[in-house]
Parts: structure tokens; sequence; C-alpha cells
């Protein structure tokens, strides 16, 4: 089961680095033609907004997984007490039952995207499929805030301060 | 709006008992949402504002800009600022926590994060200082003084995220914050040089260097200021909006790490990964604060705010006051960006009541809470600094910030008096 979860975690890793990497080199790329060469990559803007929603739903479960989610440690002296681990337990199930709920409204926001065919603005990409990746990454968030932390080495989300 | 006091004081004790702050803020803004609509407004206006955020194109100025940072930050840049700043400024004395606070600022112009700044910075400057007999005191409160400038030379983690809350041009906030931001630098400057006058034995001089090592030492570092021109000027001049400003940028730090061979595949894969968590951190808290805006509105809290402040008599720069009092209060609890998510959607509403301009604030919120990560008891840019430097006691560092808090307040109050130092370029601009 680890072993499972380490190989879905690294095949993650390879869509984040290379969703990211497309992301940049689109945006370099279209800019350069918009303004310098007035040849604009059409549909770059909507390429641009589906790879953020790759990265921001596939590397949920990662960072759910590594408790990197931004937290007031203000009282950590005495929640971080071993007596203490039952709340942590809590707010687990809370995370988990928020991604939970947000997985499911995104179940039905497909449905609903499939059945209105809601597509996006400039290439026509269906909505649907993207709303089943955010459900797939929700769901996965929720399952990882309920199984142990798994440490990510490359998670220091505290540089964003 | 007692609804809205009650989610208020909900976030803030769930906040607090360690609930990640996306979490806290999501939660309670859909039950107070659904508490007044019902359950399925709740769970749809969730789900629309997730895609919303997801799906907007200016937000994906916030991974860009933050890889760039990574990108330069983990390739070395900041020991050839150093070597550049120390060459023309080493031998005087205090030179070096002066050729420190450039190198912060310098770095800030590539790096939207202040602890990232104060991190990168220990490791580069400090082991100088202490070379040539700088006190801890002095040599670490530079390095935590100095770090603060990331969040206020542009680009700025902290001001892309107040641009998205407030709906503001994150352009325009880049630009106003170069004024404020160069003379946080000017003050920290002063500073060292009145400590280093007053106090010489916490800062001797450097050696000094002669004219070729002065013109070698620039060799590193011109591609990083033709690249910080080359965005912020685009943005300046109306070139680029700041999403492609944010492409361009981190698309040329590639270009610039690859041609002068500072990357490898393993930093390649750990820049990369380290911007997209950041990333996925970011808007899961902007997820939290967008709804909670939403409930801000809908609960009647932000126009209660409003009607108390009217009735209250007070006037526009008293309420300021009372702001930034509020805020640096805060500082002492919560870090920067849980403050930031949390009170400006309350305190924007009364801001443009009063006739303020929302950029003007930005900038002086940001600057507060600059201070806030500096002070005790939770000064974050200390902890970093801590971490990295464990034989430094937390009194030494915190000692040796006593200046520097000083010369920050004493910009806000300026920066407050006379907003035309933050608008004065934006409204060339315009």
């Amino acid at each position: 089961m680890s072993t499972l979860i380490s190989r879905l975690f690294k095949v993650i890793e390879v869509v984040l680095i290379l969703s990211l990497l497309a992301m940049v080199l689109l945006t370099f790329a279209d800019v350069i033609g918009r303004r310098f060469f007035n040849a604009p990559i059409y549909g770059a803007h909507d390429l641009t907004e589906h790879l953020m929603a790759i990265i921001v739903f596939s590397g949920l479960p990662l960072l759910t997984a590594a408790r990197g989610h931004l937290c007031v440690d203000l009282l950590d002296r005495f929640l971080m007490r071993d007596s203490m681990r039952w709340w942590h337990f809590v707010i687990q199930l809370l995370v988990a039952a928020a991604l939970g709920l947000i997985g499911y409204q995104f179940i039905v926001a497909a449905k609903d995207a499939a059945d209105i065919l809601e597509v996006s603005h400039e290439l026509l990409i269906p909505r649907a499929y993207m709303y089943y990746l955010f459900a797939v990454g929700a769901f996965a968030g929720a399952l990882a805030s309920l199984l142990p932390a798994r440490r990510h080495n490359d998670v220091h989300t505290e540089e964003a301060l | 709006m007692t609804l809205g006091l009650i989610c208020l004081a909900a976030v803030l004790l769930l906040a607090f008992l360690r609930v990640p702050l996306a979490f806290s803020l999501m939660t309670v803004s859909f039950f107070g949402i659904a508490w007044d609509y019902g359950y399925s407004t709740s769970i749809t206006m969730l789900s629309m504002t997730i895609s919303d955020a997801v799906f907007s194109y200016d937000l994906a100025v916030v991974p860009l800009f933050i890889l760039m940072g990574n990108i330069l930050s983990k390739t070395g840049i900041a020991a050839d600022l150093f070597r550049a700043a120390n060459a023309y400024l080493g031998h005087i004395r205090g030179g070096l926590a002066l050729s420190t606070m450039v190198t912060c600022a310098g770095f800030s112009a590539v790096c939207g994060s202040s602890l990232a700044t104060a991190a990168t910075m220990s490791k580069v400057a400090y082991p100088s200082m202490k070379k040539y007999g700088y006190s801890d005191s002095l040599a670490s409160a530079s390095i935590a003084a100095g770090g603060t400038l990331g969040i206020l030379i542009p680009p700025s983690i902290i001001l892309m995220i107040y641009g998205i809350l407030t709906q503001t041009n994150i352009g325009e906030l880049f630009i106003a914050g170069v004024i404020p931001g160069l003379l946080g630098l000017a003050f920290y400057m002063l500073a060292i040089y009145v400590v280093a006058i007053f106090r010489p034995q916490h800062a001797p001089r450097g050696e000094r260097s002669d004219a070729a090592e002065k013109i070698k030492s620039l060799k590193g570092v011109w591609p990083f200021f033709a690249l910080f021109l080359l965005i912020f000027g685009g943005i300046y001049a109306k070139f680029f909006t700041a999403t492609e400003a944010a492409g361009m940028g981190a698309g040329f730090a590639l270009i610039i790490a690859l041609l002068q061979k500072r990357m490898t595949w393993a930093s390649f894969k750990h820049i990369f990964l380290d911007a997209s968590f950041t990333s996925v951190m970011l808007y899961s808290v902007l997820f939290g604060a967008m709804l909670f805006a939403k409930l801000v509105s809908f609960s009647g809290l932000a126009e209660g705010i409003l009607a108390a402040v009217e009735a209250s008599g007070l006037s526009g720069f008293e309420l300021i006051a009372i702001i930034m009092i509020i805020f640096l209060l805060l500082g002492c609890v919560m870090d920067s960006l849980a403050i930031i998510l949390i009170c400006v959607p309350l305190f924007v509403p009364i801001v443009l009541a009063n006739g303020f301009d929302l950029i003007w604030f930005g900038i002086i919120v940001v600057v507060v809470t600059e201070i806030a990560l500096i002070t005790p008891p939770i000064g974050m840019n200390v902890f970093v600094l801590k971490a990295t430097l464990p034989n430094v006691s937390f009194a030494a560092i915190f000692r040796g910030l006593v200046p520097f808090i000083t010369v920050d307040l004493a910009r806000l109050i300026l920066l407050i008096a006379v907003p035309s130092l933050s608008l004065a370029l934006v409204q060339a601009m315009r």
C-alpha cells in the first residue's frame, strides 16, 4: 500500500513539474509573440488556466499528506504535546470533511457541466473533465488527510511569507 | 452583523487551535452562508469560488513569480550580489551590514518572500560578518530586518495576495512598493550607520577592494539587474500585465540559470516542486479568504463595521491609526499572510468609504506586517534566522532589532502622512 502511494506521489510530482514548466514556456512564448511580433498563441490564456487548475488539484493531496497547509502556530507549545494528539486527529477529520464536501460538489458540478456542455472560453475544452479532476484531487486530499503524515523535502510553504 | 461577528470569532478560534487557515476560513464561511441562505446556496458558492479562482489567468501571477524567485534564489545569485555590494561598501564602518542590506534589497527584487530572503542571507552574509568580528546582535538583526524588504520591494507574494483579495491591479501595487521599499532600505542603512558610529565594536571595517575587483564583482549580477529592469520597467510602461511580466521573469530566470550552468537536475526538480507546493498552499488559503470575504459582505458584517465607525465620529487618519494598531497587535500573535487574509476583507470597506486609495492602504498594510515579522513574540524572520544560526540567542537578535523596528515605525508614520510616496509612481504610470 505504502509503495503504491509512493509511486502515485512520484507520478503526481512529474505532473506538477511538467505543468509548471509548460505554464512558464507557454506564457513566455505567448508574451514574446504578443508583444514583440503581434502574434499571440491562440488559447494561451485558456491553457494557462487549465495548467494552473491541474497544479492546484494534483498538488493538493501531496500538500495535505505533508501537512503543508498554512497554520497559526502561536499555541504550538501547548497543542503539539503528546497529550493533544487527539486534537490533531480532529483537525485532520475536519480537513478531510471539507475536502470531501468539495470533492462531492465537483462531482455534481461535473455532471451539470456535461449536461449543459459547459466549455472553456477560447479552446472550448469541456469543463466536466476538469471538474472530475477537481473532485478526484479533493477526495485524494481528504484521504491523505486521514492517512499518516508523509513529510516531503520540497514543501517549504512558510517561504510564502 | 451578529452572525458575521460570531463567524469572525470562530475563524480566529479555529486558526489559533491550529486548524489550517484555508479550512478554518472555508468551513466557517460555508456554515455562515448556509445559516442565512441555506446549504444549497452555500455549497454552490463554495464550488463557484474555487472554480472562478482556479480558472483565473490573473491569479497565475502567483506561481510564476514564486517560480522566478525560487530559480534565482536557489542558483546562488545572492552570493554574487553580496560580493558586489561588499566590493563597494565593505571598507566603510558597518560596511558588511550595509552590504547585507543592499543585498537583501537586491534579492527582494527577484524574490517575493521575506522568510526566503532572510534564510538565504543568513547563509550568505552572516559568515562574512562573523569573520570580521561583527557582534551577533547586529549581524543577525541586519539579516532579519533586511529580509522584510522582501515583501515590499516587488515582486511580493503578500502584495499579490492583497491585490487578488481587493481586486486591485497587482502591477500598480508592485510599482507603488518601489519607493517605500527603497525608503526602507535607506532607513535601515541609516540605522546601521548610527549603530556603527555609536557602537564601533559591533561593526568593524572590512577590506577595501580595488577598482579591478569592483568591476569584476559586477559580472555575476548584471543579468539579474537586466531582468529586474525588463520586468518592472515593462509593468511601469504598461507593456506587460503582472501575469505576463511574471511569465517573462520566470522564463528569463530559467534561461539565465541554464546559460550560467547554475541549475542541476536535482535543483530543477526541487525548485519546481517547491514553487508548486507553495502555490497550492496559497490557492487553498485564497479559496478560504474569498469565501470569507463573501460572508463578510452577505452577513452585513462589513456594513455593521462601517456603521459603527461612522457612529464613532472618528476621522480618516484616526481610523487608519487604529487599523494600524490592530494590525501591529495581531502581528504579535499571527503571521502576516493570516492577518491579511482575515483582516483585509473587514477593513477595505472602511478604507474605501473614507476616500483612501486601496493601493496606498496595501502598501502601509504590508509595511505594518513587515514590522510584525521582526517583533516579539512571533517574529517569523527571527525564528527562521534562529533555525539557521542556532548559536545566536533570541535575546541577541531582538536586541539588535530595536534600531530597525524604530526606523520602521518612523517609515510607517511617514508613509501614512505622505501618501504620494506610495502613489507618485502609480499616478505617473496612469
